[in-house]
Parts: structure tokens; sequence; C-alpha cells
């Protein structure tokens, strides 16, 4: 189940993404898609068990402990989408500071007009 | 029209997508964890995971970071500053501000050096105190808490913290093994346990916090009409 909302929240992100006009909804389109992706890898992990894997003790490996390899990736990704996210933000700060607008259209309108 | 059809695309690619991950994860019986809980002799194993048996990726997550904390930095230094003094500041929220940033220090303190041991470590550390401090910052005044930063030498420290996590993890490349055999022999679920780990867990929380606070200084700056 959270493997199908997780590919319904990345769709909704993708969607958001190409659609909208304004730079601040495509950055938290782009959010939505990186959650969607999270919770695919926490779906992933937990196909091997629903206990979170934190061994109390060497002898209690017999329980079924949520796989710990994906959970650990998805931490890289998390990091890499933090990062582009405040690269995204400082682009839609240059580029409301040059046109005073953050819809893309107007933007390339601008631009068009420039050349 | 056109945003249907796209929906419509999307929605079609994802599902092709979703039957062929069913039948993989379908697939997928094994579970790693008794080989890592064996191998790295820590109880949190995703620690285990990012900190020793795939240290490479935590590696190059923390160089893209630092890159992109001086991208950040750099790139805005051209656009205009708001100045400090248009700062609204309410007593009320000033209080509330200075007891959530003590408690994300304490929260700080007990993720980071715990972070072998239960569930937490240096990304969500750093994350958790640079949040209680932008918080602090937005209520209390900002030049206060940027003055801090600068006291604290926060931005050497950044550096310096750095060179210590890339010269530990690639250590283990130089000698083979060697961070494996420092987790050997330890007490298992210890507080000082798992080797390097902990240490890793301390310099990573710093280096998180200190690049995520100063990228938020940099966008509370040019914060705009707020």
């Amino acid at each position: 189940m959270v493997i199908y909302i997780s590919f319904l929240a990345a769709a909704i992100g993708i969607y958001g993404m190409i659609v909208c006009r304004n730079m601040i909804r495509k950055v938290i389109s782009l959010g939505i898609l990186e959650t969607g992706t999270t919770m695919f890898f926490v779906g992933v992990s937990a196909a091997t068990g629903l206990t979170a894997p934190v061994v109390p003790g060497l002898d209690n490996l017999g329980s079924s402990f949520a796989d710990p390899v994906p959970q650990a990736l998805i931490i890289t990704g998390i990091v890499i989408n933090f990062s582009i996210l405040c690269l995204l933000l400082v682009f839609t700060i240059m580029l409301m500071n040059r046109y005073h607008t953050i819809d893309v259209n107007t933007i390339e309108k601008i631009l068009e007009k420039e050349e | 029209m056109r945003s249907f059809l796209i929906a419509v695309l999307i929605g079609y690619c994802f599902l092709i997508i979703s039957v062929g991950a069913w039948e993989n994860m379908k697939a997928r019986d094994e579970n790693p964890i008794r080989e890592i809980s064996m191998r790295v002799n820590v109880p949190n194993t995703v620690t285990a995971v990012y900190l020793q048996v795939r240290v490479y990726d935590t590696l190059f997550e923390i160089v893209l970071f630092t890159l992109v904390g001086i991208s950040v930095t750099l790139m805005l230094k051209s656009e205009p500053v708001h100045e400090q003094h248009e700062q609204t500041i309410i007593t009320s929220a000033t209080v509330y501000g200075s007891l959530v940033a003590v408690l994300s220090v304490t929260a700080f303190s007990y993720v980071v050096l715990n972070g072998h041991l239960t569930p937490g470590g240096g990304f969500a550390g750093g994350v958790i105190l640079a949040s209680g401090i932008a918080l602090y910052g937005i209520t209390s005044g900002f030049m206060r808490v940027y003055k801090h930063y600068q006291w604290l030498r926060f931005g050497f420290l950044e550096g310096l913290t750095f060179f210590i996590i890339v010269f530990i993890m690639t250590l283990g490349s130089v000698i083979p093994g060697a961070l494996e055999k420092l987790n050997q022999g330890q007490v298992y679920g210890a507080l000082f346990s798992g080797g390097v780990i902990p240490l890793l867990n301390i310099l990573v929380g710093i280096k998180v916090y200190a690049a995520s606070w100063k990228m938020a200084a940099e966008f509370i700056a040019r914060r705009g009409p707020l």
C-alpha cells in the first residue's frame, strides 16, 4: 500500500513540476516527489519485516526486522534533495530580483523581448 | 487538455513501473541485518550501514553538502541584503524561541551521542539543531544568533570537521579493515562502543548543523518583504 501511495505522490510531484508556472510551486512539487521517493524506500525496507532495524542483542536476530540498507540509502537521497531545493531557491531569489516575477512564462517572454 | 494528457502519460508510466516493482518486492526475502550486526557490532544497523558498510556514499554526501553550502553563499553574495533592524521581534515569541533552542541543543546531544544505539545519528541531530537555532534567529533577532555563530567560530569548525571526516572515512582504504577491527571486542550496546561511529556521528552532526545554518542564514538575510 505504501508503495502505491509513494508512486501516487511521485506522480503528483512530477505533474506539478511540469504543469505549474510558478517557481515556488515547482520547488514544492519537487519536495512532494522527494517525499514519494522516501516513502518508496521505506516501503521496500518493510518487505522483510516491520520491526525497526535496531538489534537489542546479537542472540535476538530471529525477529523480522526491516531491511536497514534502503533506509540508509534514502539518507543520501534526502541530503541530495535538500541540496537541490536550496540551489533552486537561490535561483528563484535571483530570478525574482532580476525580473520581479517568478512566473516562468512571463520570464520567457521577457527574455524573448530582450533578444 | 494538455495538462490532462500529461497527467494520463505520467499515470501510465507509473503503472508500468509499479507492476515491475511489486514483482521484485515479492521476490525479495533476504535480510542482511544478521551479517551487518555481526560485522559492525552496533545495535543501530542503519547507522552501521551508512557510517561503515557504505561509508563512501556518506563521504560523497558530505562533499556534496559542503559544495552546496559554498555555492549558495557565493551565488547569493551578489544579491541585495535586507537590513537587520527591519526584523519585527515579539517578546513572547522570543521566550518560546529560546525554549525551543535549548530543547534542540539537548535533542542534538542525545541523538548524536546515541546515534549508534537508537534511531538517529549525525544527519538527524544536525538538522534538529539547525532548525532550533533558525527558529531562535527568526524570533529573537537574527544578528544575535549570527554573532554567536561567529563567536563560536562555526565557519572554521565546519571546515575542520570536514577534513577530519574525510581523513577517518578514507582510513579504511589506506589500512584495509582498520575501522572494523576497532569495533571488535567492544561491549555491544554500550555508549562508548562502535569504534569510530560515535565520533563520526558527532562530526557529521556539527558539519550538517553548520552548513544548514549557514544556508538558512543566507536565505533569511535575503528574505524580501517578510
